[in-house]
């Protein structure tokens, strides 16, 4: 936040200072010649300023020689940008190349000067400004977009809620990274979800049943969704589907069909969870359902319990 | 002597072809050219400027959001960095670099001049007043830094964390990917070379024009363009040497010295100068200001036909000034390690 702050605030100080100071003398003092002197030349105003202030000459000693450093600075730090952006971001480039930028800088103002004095260096800022300040906007998205993708992986990588189930259950660290590294087809995903997801959902439909809550297990369409619907609250769904990725690292069109994969994604209730499940044990397909049922519960819990009294 | 060079031809050819054809056109035709200038102004301020103010409105609204938002804990760099300069110095520099010449230029001319001509209240009226330091305060606020933010996010960020080089063709990457080595990002850099040619030109051009006014003022000397030309050359040479000489620890000094000279002035003036209904003026201004940001922001005098006010008066802050002054150096070595360590 100091970044954008602290240096305006001194601006505004500064501002008010000056500004205020001569305004408040024009206004108040009848200082009618601070007036004349801004509307004739800009560039004199400062020292007519300094002309009702005590050791009025000192003080325009001093603005002289501090423009003037000013001047040296800003041409040394725009001789460094400009060689670095002509230099492809070397920051050790030879001292030449600054001198040559530095020398071209005081050619560029003493040119516009002649040409058309203030006019001319105002409009040649102006202009050369248009295509930055488009190409600023695109800078933006840019950032916007690198920003979004930082913040996904940062929380993905706390938030990935599948090793969890790995942990849970018996099943070797060989196996669990012979699914990590295997790149499914559709084929195989469906087979997946057939003839190991389908009958873990629906086991854990059954237990359900037994306990005298509603489950209903539907498949449809390759797709197979565990649902506990309820009329007051939230229901609860646990579904898997087949989704088809591919990874591509430019924008240039893959050769699709050889770089697809396929992960089979845990669908809730309020929709995809981006997690895949594919390779799952049917012991793990079923401690991953009951984590959701769990989290569900404890939604519920926070959201509609109330709190009665403390122990009965 | 082996002759060493690391230019990046396809910028610093075109960026020089440029940038040297509109020298020449300006030494040839003199007088014509002054006519275009005069030409091309009264288009960018009728046609274009509402483009800046737009521009410049979401260059604001970006950082703000950028800031607030969850993209804010994100890190710039590694978790421990220390910065290599002290906040002093580093502001010093943010100051050095083109901000403090336009601070002595308008620091009492721009207040003055909105106080004489005001957009909307009667001249030299109270009302008057109180405007000027408002439109003073808007054109060197917020805005004005929230240019300079973005180019430094955005160099810092692509640099630090994505490991790509210190370049404004970076920002890009997330959007055209490799292509950014490529013509397209030899464009980007040859604008961002123009923008900060011009931008620090005309800053030097303020400087000299000053320099030469108060030479004049204190020992008669005559105020003449080739005066300044000659003012130029002299103060060329000796930022040129001192870049030469390798002094460049030695200018950052000469910055913190000069902010150091700037403070105390204006220190100065604070105490000679009506110190407590400056204070109170310094504080009312801030809220006022706070207050007028939103409409203030995007205000284009769009039912008043008063375009030649705002072209005259915020393009050349903005465009002119800013855009410039902001690509300036402390932003390529300085900010970003402050940056680091604030977290921003």
């Amino acid at each position: 936040m100091g970044i954008l702050f602290v240096p305006t605030l001194f601006t505004f100080l500064w501002m008010t200072v000056f500004g205020n100071t001569a305004i408040d003398a024009i206004m108040h003092h009848g200082a009618t010649y601070l007036a004349d002197a801004v509307n004739s030349d800009v560039s004199i105003a400062l020292f007519k300023f300094f002309e009702h202030m005590p050791m009025g000459t000192f003080l325009s000693t001093i603005a002289v020689c501090l423009v003037a450093t000013f001047f040296v600075t800003s041409s040394d730090s725009g001789s460094l940008v400009i060689d670095n952006l002509t230099s492809g971001g070397d920051n050790d480039a030879p001292v030449w190349q600054r001198i040559f930028w530095a020398l071209m800088q005081g050619l560029v103002a003493s040119v516009l000067l002649l040409a058309g004095g203030l006019q001319a260096l105002q409009t040649a800022a102006i202009a050369s400004a248009l295509p930055f300040l488009v190409v600023m906007l695109f800078m933006c998205f840019g950032l916007f977009k690198a920003l979004q993708d930082d913040w996904l992986k940062i929380n993905s990588v706390q938030q990935h809620n599948t090793s969890v189930q790995y942990a849970k259950t018996n099943m070797t660290w060989e196996d669990r990274l012979d699914v990590l590294v295997s790149r499914p087809t559709h084929q195989d995903a469906q087979t997946f979800i057939d003839h190991v997801a389908t009958p873990a959902l629906s086991r854990v439909c059954q237990v359900f049943m037994a306990k005298g809550i509603v489950a209903d297990l539907v498949y449809l369409d390759g797709r197979v969704r565990l649902v506990i619907a309820s009329d007051e609250q939230t229901s609860f769904a646990y579904g898997l589907r087949i989704r088809a990725f591919s990874l591509s690292t430019d924008t240039e069109a893959t050769d699709e069909t050889e770089e697809a994969y396929y992960r089979v994604e845990v669908f809730l209730e309020h929709g995809g969870q981006y997690y895949d499940v594919m390779g799952y044990t049917e012991e793990q397909i079923i401690a991953d359902v009951v984590t959701q049922y769990e989290r569900y519960l404890h939604y519920l819990h926070l959201s509609s319990a109330e709190y009665i009294t403390e122990g009965n | 002597m082996r002759f060493k060079s690391s230019i990046n031809p396809p910028v610093f050819f075109s960026s020089v072809f440029l940038i040297a054809a509109m020298v020449i056109v300006c030494a040839i035709w003199p007088e014509q050219s002054q006519h275009v200038f005069k030409t091309v102004q009264t288009w960018f301020e009728r046609k274009a400027g509402w483009l800046y103010i737009l521009g410049v409105a979401i260059f604001l609204i970006f950082i703000v959001f950028v800031m607030v938002s969850r993209f804010g804990d994100i890190k710039l760099g590694p978790d421990h960095a220390e910065p290599d300069y002290s906040y002093v110095s580093w502001i010093a520099m943010l100051f050095s670099a083109g901000m403090g010449i336009g601070l002595m230029f308008f620091g009492v001319a721009e207040p003055v001049m909105h106080y004489l001509a005001p957009p909307d209240a009667t001249p030299e009226s109270l009302q008057a007043a109180k405007d000027a330091m408002m439109i003073t305060f808007f054109h060197w606020g917020l805005h004005a830094w929230a240019i300079y933010a973005v180019v430094a996010l955005c160099l810092a960020y692509f640099s630090y964390r994505h490991k790509l080089p210190l370049l404004p063709r970076s920002a890009l990457y997330p959007l055209i990917g490799d292509r950014i080595f490529g013509p397209i990002g030899h464009a980007v850099d040859t604008f961002a070379v123009l923008g900060t040619m011009f931008g620090v030109a005309t800053s030097l051009g303020f400087g000299v024009l000053q320099v030469n006014s108060g030479l004049n003022y204190l020992v008669g000397l005559p105020v003449s363009a080739m005066v300044q030309v000659g003012l130029i050359v002299v103060i060329t040479l000796i930022a040129t040497a001192s870049v030469f000489s390798g002094l460049d620890s030695g200018v950052k000094r000469l910055s913190e010295l000069n902010l150091l000279l700037a403070f105390l002035l204006m220190m100065f003036v604070l105490l000679i100068g009506p110190t407590v209904s400056l204070l109170q003026a310094f504080v009312q201004n801030t809220g006022a200001y706070l207050s007028d940001l939103v409409g203030k922001t995007f205000n284009l005098y769009a039912y008043q036909q008063k375009n030649d006010w705002i072209g005259g008066w915020t393009l050349l802050y903005w465009a002119g000034g800013s855009l410039g002054h902001h690509l300036s150096a402390p932003l390529l070595r300085v900010f970003l390690v402050v940056v680091l360590s604030v977290n921003f």
